[in-house]
């Protein structure tokens, strides 16, 4: 066994791979962050069917759902700066990690918007007339009354999203970003201990994923009053 | 004195409010009664801007709107002088019933919080639910969520509140407890109201004014003594004489 799986080598490497965990970490806190904000964006003009801005972001959701993620990365990174550079721009000198965050960002948003637009649309309609019988505007109500609801509905598909970046993030080493999985690869070569370097890395992305899954719940938690309540309130109606 | 005039509305080419006019005098209720379909919730629902008219005017003291063409900031000073109570209570579920009743004096007022908190509690006094401020609406009973709606309504100090059948969707025992409230309410704070309901009983003994709406229509309107014991269109006597044969014992039980 020792000849064909080297505990040692895993367990002296584990640490050295936990070094670049950050990339992986900053990529999906940012795109999460903001993919939520502009997921919501998106949901409210599609709710409100604001015309041909609803009808492109339609389109600009159906791509993203339906194309494989790498082709998104290699669209972005390699067909963007060359579309740009023969508009007499050049991006050659911008980090390949804003390209990647771009395209997770714009992920999120797009599985953001569709979670958020049914988790909108779930909200009782009685309270969004209550908020406007009161004199709210559109914003207040928004603000005050619908997206704190909507949101706690939102919570475990949207974490499912962010985990599914956190699994897409082990496809950006293809733009040349050193992460968990290049430098596993990297280090493999050198090595000729993949197995190893591999389930390391397998180890690393589960204890992400294992966090992020009880973060999920404890918000969840948290939010249940509000959550509970709504569900309730339609199944009286 | 709040005059609205010449309501219409039509939903698909059926004419659902023909012409609706009535006067409310300033610390008065006018109680609306008729059967189910006759328009009532409509015409409630056009006076807030839930549902568009399609003519028609609300004038409060002088400021006259027009309930068809008002423009969004008609639209909200209206609302903002009006309040409504709804039939299934539509509290907002993400807050605590002290959350309900301060969100419109904090988010619209723009109350310093411990202010709209001193008014909040008042008005939850008022309703008596000042022992429940902390619980969720789902925390609530049927009756305890449409008393906090009242609270909610009263503490943004309106023109007029508009209670949309804010006993129609409690149980029986429930019922009482709430028209307690209303009769309160009206009695020693002399709100302005327009009450829409089935509880006859109730807009006898409170009401200043009864509007008796069918089809559309005011058949009738006045007194609540000439309207509920004394009423001259045949179809209100109709109304009254089935709608005692159904209900009229129990009606009057409920009230305590």
């Amino acid at each position: 066994m020792g000849q064909h799986f080297d505990a040692g080598y895993m367990i002296r490497s584990f640490p050295v791979l936990v070094g670049y965990v950050h990339i992986t970490v900053f990529i999906t806190l940012i795109a999460a962050i903001l993919g939520i904000i502009l997921g919501s964006i998106i949901a409210i003009v599609r709710i409100k069917k604001t015309l041909v801005i609803s009808q492109l972001l339609r389109i600009f959701i159906s791509f993203v759902r339906g194309t494989p993620f790498l082709v998104q990365l290699f669209l972005v990174y390699f067909g963007v700066p060359e579309l740009l550079s023969h508009m007499g721009m050049n991006v050659r000198n911008v980090p390949p990690i804003l390209f990647v965050l771009v395209v997770f960002t714009l992920y999120v948003a797009a599985y953001g918007a569709e979670i958020m637009r049914s988790s909108i649309n779930a909200v009782a309609e009685g309270e969004k007339e209550a908020a406007a019988s009161l004199g709210m505007t559109a914003i207040q109500s928004y603000t005050r009354v619908i997206l704190p609801q909507a949101f706690a509905l939102a919570i475990p598909p949207l974490i499912n999203t962010v985990i599914s970046v956190v699994k897409g993030t082990a496809l950006i080493f293809n733009v040349g970003i050193v992460d968990i999985m290049r430098k596993a690869d990297l280090m493999g070569g050198n090595s000729q201990r993949n197995l190893e370097l591999f389930v390391d890395v397998a180890v690393i992305y589960g204890i992400l994923i294992f966090v992020l899954t009880f973060t999920g719940r404890a918000l969840e938690k948290r939010c249940t009053i509000s959550s509970r309540s709504t569900q309730l309130q339609s199944s009286e109606e | 004195m709040i005059k609205i005039e010449n309501v219409r509305k039509s939903f698909g080419g059926k004419e659902v409010l023909k012409n609706i006019s009535m006067t409310v005098p300033t610390g008065t209720v006018t109680v609306i009664l008729g059967p189910s379909g006759s328009g009532k919730t409509t015409f409630l629902r056009t006076l807030n801007f839930l549902g568009r008219a399609d003519s028609g005017t609300i004038t409060f003291n002088d400021n006259s709107v027009d309930l068809h063409n008002a423009s969004p900031k008609e639209i909200i000073q209206v609302r903002r002088s009006t309040a409504m109570v709804f039939q299934m209570y539509n509290l907002f579920s993400n807050m605590t019933a002290l959350g309900n009743v301060m969100e419109g004096l904090v988010t619209i007022r723009k109350k310093k919080k411990r202010e709209a908190r001193d008014i909040a509690m008042k008005c939850l006094y008022e309703v008596g639910m000042e022992t429940y401020s902390d619980y969720y609406p789902v925390q609530l009973s049927g009756g305890q969520q449409q008393r906090v709606g009242i609270a909610r309504a009263l503490a943004m100090n309106p023109q007029i509140i508009l209670f949309d059948e804010p006993t129609s969707a409690l149980d029986p025992e429930l019922v009482g407890e709430v028209l307690a409230v209303i009769r309160k309410i009206a009695r020693e704070l002399k709100v302005t109201m327009i009450i829409v309901t089935h509880e006859i009983a109730f807009a006898k003994e409170i009401a200043d004014q009864v509007v008796f709406m069918e089809g559309g229509n005011v058949i009738e309107k006045g007194t609540a003594e000439d309207v509920l014991i004394h009423p001259h269109e045949l179809r209100t006597q109709q109304f009254l004489t089935r709608y005692l044969a159904i209900s009229g014992s129990s009606d009057s039980g409920r009230e305590k």
